[in-house]
């Protein structure tokens, strides 16, 4: 059932690997993650090898850190991202906290401006932070979910953990999303250690096992055919 | 018997016999454990690998989780054991808070608990070696069963041992001291080896 699906390669081989080659087209994927545990990187990484390796457009929605603070950021990574925003390969927008209304237009304005093949959205763990009650989180989060798809727009939205579960994100992930990545950085006894589970991913044979994750100035890399010894 | 020794390595003759048999007639790729008494511990792996370096001529990698690579390459050199084309993986030095000075020929990891990083050092090492035939001693898991959980350590071995299995041409040689703390972690670990060889 893997091999019918078209997919969108997130350009990381061992990630890739994990997931049947990639994210199946036009999904909506939930990666939830520790602080620190390489979310914003892996995202960014994403975006940036879609438009490089793949020709694909993409946009990047923040919801927290401003556009100067996330260009700041992917210069510690070898990736040019002002060359690919000058060209219109990437767009990276910071939306204010106020209107959920206008976030949800500014993801389509900005996804249709340049054709984006791939989205992220981050941190979707803010999206409580629009509504007064749960009950309309709830369904107008789920509503976001349903445009995401209709797009057909590749997508990913961060999330965090904390004590090893991940906040809900109203049931998007349980109810919407088709995938669910995790990403660990735990402490044991005298350090951290990174890796990556799959969860979820529609129409796809997943590994069930965690794989160490190692993040340098190329990005994130999944070590795929490593597996996680330590209990953690 | 035990204390006849040769004049010149001092190692015993039994010993050196006996690991001779067991491991110079193995001509395919094998996972082996090799439960060696504590006392006879240092003789084994100058033996093992002068079998491996000096008569097959592999190159290889060997993991110390005992002894920090400088006093094993001491160890070596005053046995005038040949360290071309042996790269070394050292899980000693770092946790025990001595600087690593960077050496072209080992490589350091954490501390022996640090399994996940230990494998994948080790699969980096194993893939710079040139070349189809190569070996790897491990040394040791019974130092991997003090520092970690016996279930961590079996998952490990597995893990390593399908690994070595899918390179062909590749020797594994799993060292432990067996104590009455870790007699039934070794008898699991054995389930994953082509053959136990007891030393003791």
């Amino acid at each position: 059932m893997a091999a019918d699906l078209e997919r969108t390669k997130t350009g990381l081989v061992g990630l890739d690997k994990l997931i049947g080659g990639g994210i199946p087209k036009g999904n909506l994927v939930v990666m939830s993650g520790d602080p620190g545990s390489g979310k914003t990187c892996l995202c960014l990484q994403f975006l940036y090898e879609g438009a490089t390796k793949f020709n694909e457009n993409g946009v990047f929605i923040s919801l927290e850190e401003d556009v100067e603070e996330l260009e700041k950021f992917s210069t510690l990574f070898d990736w040019d991202f002002k060359e690919l925003i000058a060209k219109k390969k990437i767009k990276i927008v910071n939306v204010e906290l106020y209107d959920f209304d206008k976030l949800l237009t500014t993801i389509e304005d900005t996804v249709s401006s340049i054709n984006a093949e791939r989205l992220v959205i981050d941190p979707g763990v803010v999206f409580r932070l629009y509504f007064k009650t749960e009950l309309e989180a709830r369904k107008r989060i789920l509503g976001l979910g349903k445009m995401l798809k209709r797009m057909n727009v590749t997508t990913v939205i961060t999330n965090e953990l904390s004590m090893e579960r991940a906040k809900s994100l109203y049931g998007l992930e349980e109810y919407v999303a088709d995938g669910v990545i995790l990403l660990y950085h735990t402490k044991l006894e005298n350090r951290f250690v990174r890796s990556i589970g799959i969860l979820k991913m529609r129409g796809t044979k997943i590994s069930e096992k965690l794989h160490p994750l190692e993040i340098s100035k190329e990005g994130v890399k999944v070590l795929s055919e490593q597996e996680l010894f330590e209990e953690i | 018997m035990g204390n006849e020794k040769d004049r010149h390595g001092g190692m015993s003759k039994r010993l050196q016999a006996l690991i001779r048999k067991e491991f110079t007639s193995l001509k395919d790729d094998f996972v082996a454990l090799l439960i060696v008494d504590a006392e006879k511990f240092a003789e084994t792996n100058i033996e093992l690998v002068k079998i491996l370096k000096h008569e097959n001529k592999l190159p290889g990698v060997y993991i110390t989780g005992n002894v920090p690579y400088k006093n094993l390459k001491e160890h070596f050199d005053s046995h005038k054991v040949d360290l071309k084309d042996l790269t070394f993986i050292d899980m000693v030095t770092q946790m025990s808070g001595e600087e690593a000075q960077k050496e072209e020929n080992c490589v350091f990891v954490d501390s022996p608990d640090s399994l996940t990083e230990l494998s994948v050092t080790l699969d980096k090492a194993m893939d710079k070696i040139k070349g189809r035939e190569k070996f790897l001693i491990l040394d040791s898991v019974s130092t991997l069963l003090i520092y970690n959980k016996d279930r961590a350590v079996e998952k490990f071995t597995h893990f390593l041992a399908n690994n070595l299995r899918e390179n062909p041409g590749t020797k594994g040689i799993l060292l432990a001291v067996q104590t009455n703390e870790n007699k039934n972690a070794l008898e699991m670990l054995a389930q994953f080896c082509d053959k136990v060889v007891k030393l003791v």
